[in-house]
């Protein structure tokens, strides 16, 4: 190893320990003193790793979650970067601060597992090591990340309209991820089949593809049925026609065609088949391999350990990596039913006789499915109480107009009369606003802008056996984060 | 009982971040006055009735679906809409609807892609966007206590420079606007109103909304004397809070 890589790895561990003592969680610093001191260094040490890269506007985190889980129970050493470490920095800090494992990973006898930063795995490895790095990478960073490390496969969850102040227009930012493809010819390419947008990926590129997505029955089951397309993909991006869907899961995603130029959804190789029930904490569906649309090869029962329809496509995803990989289909099943939430996605805690579930919510169609979530699961809407929680810091995005294309109106006629909702967050006055619009009275909208007393009044005005739903954007869901892990020693049940 | 009818120009193209938030605003001031109010589409290749609305909104898009909508505007609704200018209609345009309504929009790559030509600014692109929390300080909203500044957020690439009979719709206090240079913001040309400011415009600013409501109702009922105030403390908190 030169010198550089080696000084830069020092560099990076010394400042991750000094973020660490002053409270700053952060794995961007340790990065970017990694990246001025060695450059290429992101080339240097992934080189020995076969590499997966999670992209896409919704789901990349619990994807790249369950894609881990799937390893583990597949007893493959990986390493793995931290929930929000996904622009460049983060990746050269995940490699920088698990340089290690590699050395580790080809110490070993045979079998493996999760190698982190200096835990010496519990498992051993193959004779033969090979390590994976699992790489949730943020959608506008990936033409700049993945040329550097050229992946063996990249997942690409979905595309929807999502902080326009910082990724600009959709269509500029697919437009960024194919060229980045174009960079990387022998990556395998996993693809959401009905996703318009996403599937376009596969247009002229002769990398290899596998396609995921519902069948028409799936899709009926859970067909979110106030559906509003927005302007992200109604027309034809080729020919600039009106789609039309034989089928519809929810936004833009189902069965399209362009009745013009033809191009139309791919046929899935990994398909949901049928949605069996929805729980308030897990999905129970059958999953197809080979073609959807006749050929039918293998099925498989799984049972999908977070609810939502959303949560179904991440489970396809991951799956279809496996496929890719020719891991055992077992395996991948015991890891969609024992895979962890990640942070701030669905983390449920109790509180007594209550319980505390936290959504991250980051824009119009994420927080449209949660609301979909909330409707349709079991509980008794009655007895749960709801705080939304709004921040607009960069890392939330500046640009809060996205509220208003979230169907909170839905959410005013499904609950009783006279149920309190709560905001806060540093736009908590906006919130107010918009649910004024939707159709809640002033005197029913609560505004508490401690975090601590929202708590209190959340989880006060939650009835017994009911949830207290905490929709925290971003930023605030770290700030939350922290004073329920204080409070509830979250962090022993949440890791 | 008073009622207006509001038209949503292309309301499956054009809706970019929160733009329907106005037509929200303008609905739910309606209902709460006990104003009838009714909400109709125009899409492409849908008829636009030059008499049949009191309020026509067109909001923003991205610049693909701008173009999906291009021939049909220009070939199919250009006459209705200037005819429903010129009789005093009330239109509220933002952003990509505020570039439609003048001359041309000239890209980076050089390309002119003509527009409505309804008024006489014109846009060219910029090479970085215009993005962040912005306000600006509007004329005609001055009235009684009320200081006419108006909070939003600006996002766009394109520049807009007015001339003939495009004239500001307000001074910029803080932000970019039109174009960076001059200090206007968006435009108004008779009963028309254009600006930058995406999403929440007219939920945070109420008595922008009041403005046209009340332009809206004058325009259709002889006898209309003013619309009832509301409580706004919750908008008035928000719009304070962004300035």
């Amino acid at each position: 190893m030169d010198l550089k890589i080696k000084a830069a790895i020092t560099v990076s561990r010394i400042v991750s320990a000094a973020c660490r003592l002053i409270g700053h969680g952060g794995t961007s610093l340790p990065g970017k003193a990694a990246l001025l001191l060695c450059p290429d260094i992101i080339t240097k040490l992934s080189a020995g790793y076969r590499v997966i890269m999670v992209t896409g506007t919704n789901g990349k985190t619990t994807t790249a979650k369950i894609i881990c889980r799937i390893l583990e129970c597949s007893g493959i050493p990986y390493i793995t970067n931290k929930s929000g470490a996904n622009l460049k920095s983060g990746i050269a800090a995940t490699f920088a601060l698990n340089s290690s494992a590699l050395k580790a990973a080809a110490a070993l006898p045979k079998g493996g597992t999760h190698i982190k930063g200096n835990n010496p795995p519990k498992v051993s490895s193959p004779v033969t090591a090979q390590v994976y790095a699992v790489l949730e990478t943020d959608e506008a960073a990936l033409s700049i990340v993945s040329p550097l490390i050229k992946p063996e496969i990249l997942v690409v969850t979905n595309f929807f309209r999502d902080q326009l102040d910082r990724y600009g227009e959709l269509n500029t930012l697919i437009s960024g991820v194919a060229r980045a493809i174009g960079q990387i010819r022998e990556t395998r390419l996993v693809l959401n089949a009905d996703d318009s947008l996403c599937a376009s990926l596969a247009k002229d590129v002769p990398n290899e593809k596998i396609f995921f997505g519902f069948s028409p029955e799936a899709a009926a089951v859970v067909s979110d049925s106030s559906r509003t397309i927005l302007s992200d993909a109604s027309y034809c991006m080729y020919c600039k026609n009106k789609y039309s869907y034989s089928f519809t899961t929810y936004a833009h995603l189902g069965g399209f065609s362009c009745p013009v130029c033809g191009y139309a959804r791919p046929v899935p190789n990994v398909c949901c088949k049928s949605v069996v029930s929805r729980a308030q904490d897990h999905t129970s569906a059958v999953f197809t391999t080979g073609n959807c649309d006749g050929g039918v090869t293998s099925s498989y029962n799984v049972r999908i350990n977070l609810p939502g329809t959303y949560n179904i496509y991440n489970a396809l995803a991951a799956f279809s990596c496996s496929q890719s990989l020719s891991l055992p289909a077992d395996h991948a099943v015991e890891a969609l039913g024992s895979f962890k939430s990640g942070f701030g996605r669905m983390e449920t805690v109790r509180a007594g006789n209550k319980t505390i579930q936290m959504i991250l919510v980051k824009n119009p169609t994420g927080f449209n499915q949660v609301l979909e979530h909330m409707a349709s699961s079991a509980e008794e809407l009655s007895a749960c109480c709801f705080a939304i929680v709004i921040n607009d810091r960069i890392a939330d995005g500046t640009d809060i107009s996205w509220l208003w294309d979230v169907r909170f109106e839905d959410l005013h006629s499904n609950l009783p009369e006279k149920t309190m909702i709560l905001v806060s967050g540093i736009r908590s006055a906006e919130m107010a606003v918009r649910l004024k619009y939707a159709g809640f009275p002033p005197s029913d909208i609560v505004v508490e802008d401690d975090y601590a007393a929202l708590i209190e009044k959340g989880l006060a005005g939650t009835e017994d056996d009911g949830v207290f739903y905490l929709l925290p954007t971003y930023t605030a869901m770290l700030d939350l984060r922290k004073i329920l892990a204080r409070k509830y020693k979250l962090g022993k049940y949440w890791h | 009982m008073y009622e207006i009818k509001i038209c949503h120009l292309y309301p499956d193209l054009l809706n970019l971040y929160g733009d329907t938030g106005n037509i929200i605003s303008l609905r739910m001031r309606s209902v709460w006055r006990g104003i009838g109010v009714s909400v109709l589409e125009a899409g492409i290749g849908s008829f636009f009735d030059p008499c049949g609305y009191d309020i026509v909104f067109i909001g923003g898009g991205q610049d693909l679906d701008q173009a999906a909508l291009q021939n049909d505007l220009l070939k199919n609704k250009k006459s209705a809409i200037f005819e429903a200018v010129e009789s005093n209609r009330i239109f509220l345009c933002i952003c990509g609807g505020f570039q439609l309504m003048g001359k041309y929009y000239k890209t980076g790559e050089g390309r002119t892609i003509d527009c409505l030509g309804i008024m006489d600014h014109w846009t060219e692109a910029g090479k970085n966007r215009f993005t962040g929390n912005y306000s600006f300080e509007c004329d005609f909203l001055k009235k009684g206590s009320f200081d006419g500044r108006v909070a939003g957020f600006e996002n766009h690439s394109g520049r807009t420079f007015l001339s003939g009979n495009a004239k500001p719709l307000g001074r910029i206090i803080r932000g970019s606007g039109n174009n960076g240079e001059d200090g206007y913001e968006g435009a108004i040309y008779r009963n028309v109103y254009c600006s930058y400011s995406h999403g929440s415009l007219l939920p945070k600013n109420p008595a922008f909304a009041d403005h046209l409501l009340a332009l809206a109702l004058t325009n259709k009922y002889p006898d209309f004397e003013g619309l009832e105030p509301l409580d706004d403390t919750l908008e008035n908190i928000a719009r304070l809070k962004a300035l």
